[in-house]
């Protein structure tokens, strides 16, 4: 008995070291690979608490090792949009402009029961008040409802993606790359240069330049 | 980045791992096979040393439960019980003569110390 407790305690700080190089993702929302890693983590601690027989580095080796993998993995999607992609997919969106996109739900198997439930864990009892709602690769619906009259505009979209162009943003939000280019010289930027612009309809955008000083270096109207 | 080389430093210690004990199942063959080899040739020599055969199935046992020591560390306890109850047995079986019994505890041993080296060599046919 005494050597499962000591056991038990070592896997258990092994768990928590591997949680914590894999970072504060885990414990939030999950993406499919992360989710799977977890699992085999918890799994692969069980078999060694439960049987003395086995050795203990039986354990230690493939749970380090799947760390190590997922933060490769994690590192990897960083730099690359083509591997995130793969390995987590696109998000959806399953609403836009209060239309829903049955065929989409078909392809994801979603019932209409599914969404609405998404929906009232989102908060929102009334599918119209919904303008745009979108599954996230991680399953989760994010939802962006009709903006008061006066405000009215489409939900923001991202235009530039760590200093690169995302394909097709431009035309969903029906802006000119003239005009964000005209933008970004007036701040004296380069595409290159910017961590993150989003846009909507109404020319209303963030912009939040690629250095480590400047975070969100200005919004406009 | 900080996390990067944690992951580099994780697998490095893995890949470590991995080769010793690589050649630690390399090293338990090469002493088994070696003393079970001289055994099996002193058993069938004539005259027989019966004095030199005891001296080597204790020397086989003292090598196996050092072995053993590390290989806890490296596979499933139950496929190392299986050598050591062969192990044990081989000083009595060469005190009381009982050759042929002794013969056939050590071509268990080989086979069981074979299996075990196999079973743990990075093979495709291992890794499915």
């Amino acid at each position: 008995m005494g050597i499962l407790l000591a056991r038990t305690a070592i896997l258990y700080a092994i768990i928590v070291f591997a949680l914590r190089v894999m970072g504060k993702r885990q414990m939030g929302e999950l993406q499919p690979s992360e989710f799977v890693v977890t699992i085999l983590v918890s799994n692969l601690a069980t078999l060694t608490m439960e049987d003395a027989d086995i050795p203990l580095l039986c354990s230690m080796v493939p749970i380090l090792a799947l760390v190590v993998y997922e933060v490769f993995t994690s590192y990897v999607s960083l730099k690359s949009n083509r591997f995130r992609k793969i390995i987590s997919g696109n998000s959806c969106v399953i609403i836009k402009d209060g239309v829903l996109d049955q065929r989409l739900m078909r392809e994801l198997r979603w019932s209409i029961d599914d969404l609405m439930e998404q929906l009232r864990i989102c908060g929102v009892f009334d599918i119209g008040e919904v303008s745009c709602a979108i599954i996230e690769t991680s399953g989760r619906l994010s939802v962006y409802k009709w903006p008061p009259e006066e405000e009215c505009g489409s939900p923001p979209v991202t235009v530039i993606s760590d200093g690169a162009y995302v394909p097709g943003a431009l035309d969903s939000c029906g802006v000119k790359r003239e005009w964000v280019e005209s933008l970004l010289e007036e701040k004296r930027l380069a595409p290159s240069d910017v961590f993150i612009l989003t846009l909507n309809n109404r020319k209303q955008y963030y912009l939040a330049e690629k250095t480590k000083a400047a975070k969100g270096r200005g919004r406009g109207r | 980045m900080k996390r990067l080389a944690v992951c580099i430093a994780l697998f490095a210690g893995c890949i470590a791992l991995s080769v010793f004990s690589y050649f630690r199942m390399e090293s338990m063959r090469e002493g088994v096979f070696t003393r079970v080899d001289e055994m099996l040739s002193a058993i069938e020599a004539q005259p027989r040393d019966q004095r030199g055969l005891e001296a080597r199935a204790e020397e086989l046992a003292a090598f196996w439960e050092k072995e053993r020591d590390v290989m806890t560390h490296i596979v499933r306890r139950k496929n190392l019980d299986a050598i050591s109850l062969s192990a044990v047995k081989l000083p009595q079986l060469a005190r009381h003569g009982e050759y042929g019994k002794l013969a056939a505890e050590l071509s268990g041993i080989r086979k069981l110390a074979e299996d075990l080296h196999s079973g743990e060599m990075m093979s495709l046919e291992n890794i499915m």
